[in-house]
């Protein structure tokens, strides 16, 4: 299944529209929106109340922020207990091909605006490792501003500490570092001089999506990279993008790392 | 036995009886694309309205295989798949950016599609594909990013083997069975178009909110659906995904559908 994300920031507004049919028209009329967010480390469960048509649910910047996500149940599936310890697999209705997309808008209000899918695969929470993504291909030296929003979802109902780091790959070189957390959708203003053709973004231990958002003249652009392993096709796809980082987090674990 | 029945059943010759007859259908074939390939996605370019277009790739040949001698070659189509262009770069950065204007085109205001195939002579054991990054600049203003959505041609990734180009890695039914309604709703907007493309070699119709529509192989075109609140896309081809354009005045935003 996939649960749907939004992004909260003081410079834009975001608003979430999900769904209620599969991307080949069929709809069944059982399954309803929730939300799910951490409480005292457990997760909890709501029914959500937002306007909505008869194909779609609509959510406003007031109903998001960056600890809480939605998902597409029957109400028998969530059961009167609504407080869980762990994420479940509620079902497979959103398990489509292609994806089961909703669309998360952000906008500078009466002027630009970008979309994207917001969608997170549930098998992808219940896995730890190392994102690797490149910095300059989605963004621009010259915009006014970039930002990288990077949404993590674990299934487990923790804030873990963790950092993101900037590595230069041709020089093997820790350039800077971010902080972000478990469950929740970090926000990294980006440093211009950090846009470069050999630098790359390398998450340690959790897995995420990032998310490339640029501003200029407020025009925005907002997209995500793909994981690594989509760019080979054969046997060896995961060995080699493996070996990458296996490198990368060499450089990182470095004792006399100093940044 | 059984691995003979499965290498009869995925034969090419197998996966398009079964696409055509829509029996366990195959929407993506890469069974003989795994050892080097150079795989593209077909990216669109615009340069009508205007439109500019950059291109953003790496070079994936040096980063996953730390191979030197690498190079790419972008071929550039019209909307009716007809050769405009083709440049070869070598000695290219991990990361690259290629600027699609009318004066790169001679003047050309219009759209179409382009493929970029990487090129080494040294073999790998994998073979790539190529699904960078497009970005759509309106008015000279900030560009709209997309991924590419959809492999769509191929060729060995040594040029001097062979440089025959091939496609048909999408299935196509001979029935108009395949449902697709994009999980947008359009509203709020001045302007919304949809921009298709053909990633088969043959012909295939398709009807958007029940208006009919062909495509020659490899074709794109683009659809004004700026009176659509809700778009549905029936077709013969197991993968037709749109890129679409959405404008409110003079911004735009620019994503897979």
């Amino acid at each position: 299944m996939n649960f749907f994300f939004s992004i909260k920031s003081d410079e834009l507004d975001c608003s979430l529209t999900i769904p209620k049919f599969k991307n080949n028209n069929k709809i069944d009329n059982k399954y309803i929106l929730f939300s799910s967010k951490i409480e005292n480390n457990k997760w909890v469960i709501k029914e959500v109340n937002c306007p909505s048509n008869e194909n779609f649910y609509f959510l406003k910047n007031f109903d998001l922020d960056n600890h809480k996500f939605f998902f597409l149940a029957k109400k028998e599936e969530i059961g009167e207990e609504n407080v869980f310890l762990e994420l479940k697999n509620f079902n497979d209705y959103t398990d489509t091909m292609p994806e089961f997309r909703s669309n998360m808008k952000i906008e500078i209000k009466n002027k630009g605006f970008s979309s994207y899918q917001a969608d997170y695969p549930y098998n992808l929470t219940l896995k730890t490792g190392n994102v690797l993504s490149p910095v300059s291909t989605l963004f621009n030296k010259s915009s006014d501003k970039n930002f990288i929003f990077f949404k993590n979802i674990y299934f487990k109902p923790v804030k873990k500490e963790f950092y993101i780091y900037f590595v230069d790959v041709n020089k093997k070189e820790i350039l800077h570092k971010e902080i972000a957390y478990t469950n929740q959708t970090n926000q990294i203003i980006v440093d211009p001089e950090l846009i470069q053709s050999q630098n790359y973004i390398f998450s340690d231990r959790y897995l995420g999506i990032p998310i490339y958002v640029s501003i200029k003249n407020n025009h925005l652009s907002m997209e995500h990279t793909h994981p690594p392993h989509l760019y080979i096709w054969g046997d060896d796809k995961f060995q080699k993008v493996e070996n990458i980082k296996k490198k990368i987090n060499e450089i990182i674990h470095k004792k006399n790392s100093n940044i | 036995m059984k691995s003979f029945i499965r290498k009869i059943a995925t034969s090419n010759f197998s996966i398009k009886f079964r696409n055509m007859a829509g029996l366990r259908p195959v929407a993506l074939s890469s069974y003989m694309l795994k050892q080097n390939f150079t795989i593209s996605d077909g990216f669109p370019w615009r340069t009508d309205n205007n439109f500019k277009t950059n291109f953003k790739y790496s070079d994936l040949l040096k980063f996953f295989f730390n191979k030197n001698d690498t190079g790419i070659e972008i071929h550039f189509c019209d909307k009716n798949n007809n050769l405009l262009k083709k440049i070869n770069e070598i000695n290219i950065n991990l990361s690259n950016n290629f600027l699609i204007n009318k004066e790169f085109l001679n003047g050309l205001e219009d759209y179409g599609i382009f493929y970029i195939y990487h090129k080494s002579h040294e073999q790998i054991n994998s073979s790539i594909r190529n699904s960078c990054y497009t970005g759509f600049s309106y008015k000279n203003q900030l560009e709209s990013y997309v991924h590419g959505n959809c492999p769509t041609s191929y060729k060995p990734l040594n040029p001097n083997i062979n440089k025959n180009i091939k496609c048909d890695i999408v299935g196509r039914s001979l029935f108009l069975n395949q449902n697709y309604k994009i999980q947008r709703y359009f509203e709020n907007l001045s302007k919304s178009e949809i921009f298709i493309q053909n990633p088969t070699s043959k012909k295939i119709k398709f009807l958007i909110n029940k208006t009919s529509y062909e495509l020659n192989g490899k074709c794109c075109v683009i659809i004004d659906t700026s009176e659509f609140k809700e778009i549905e896309i029936i077709s013969n081809c197991y993968f037709l995904r749109p890129l679409i354009f959405c404008y409110q005045n003079n911004y735009i935003d620019v994503h897979h559908g």
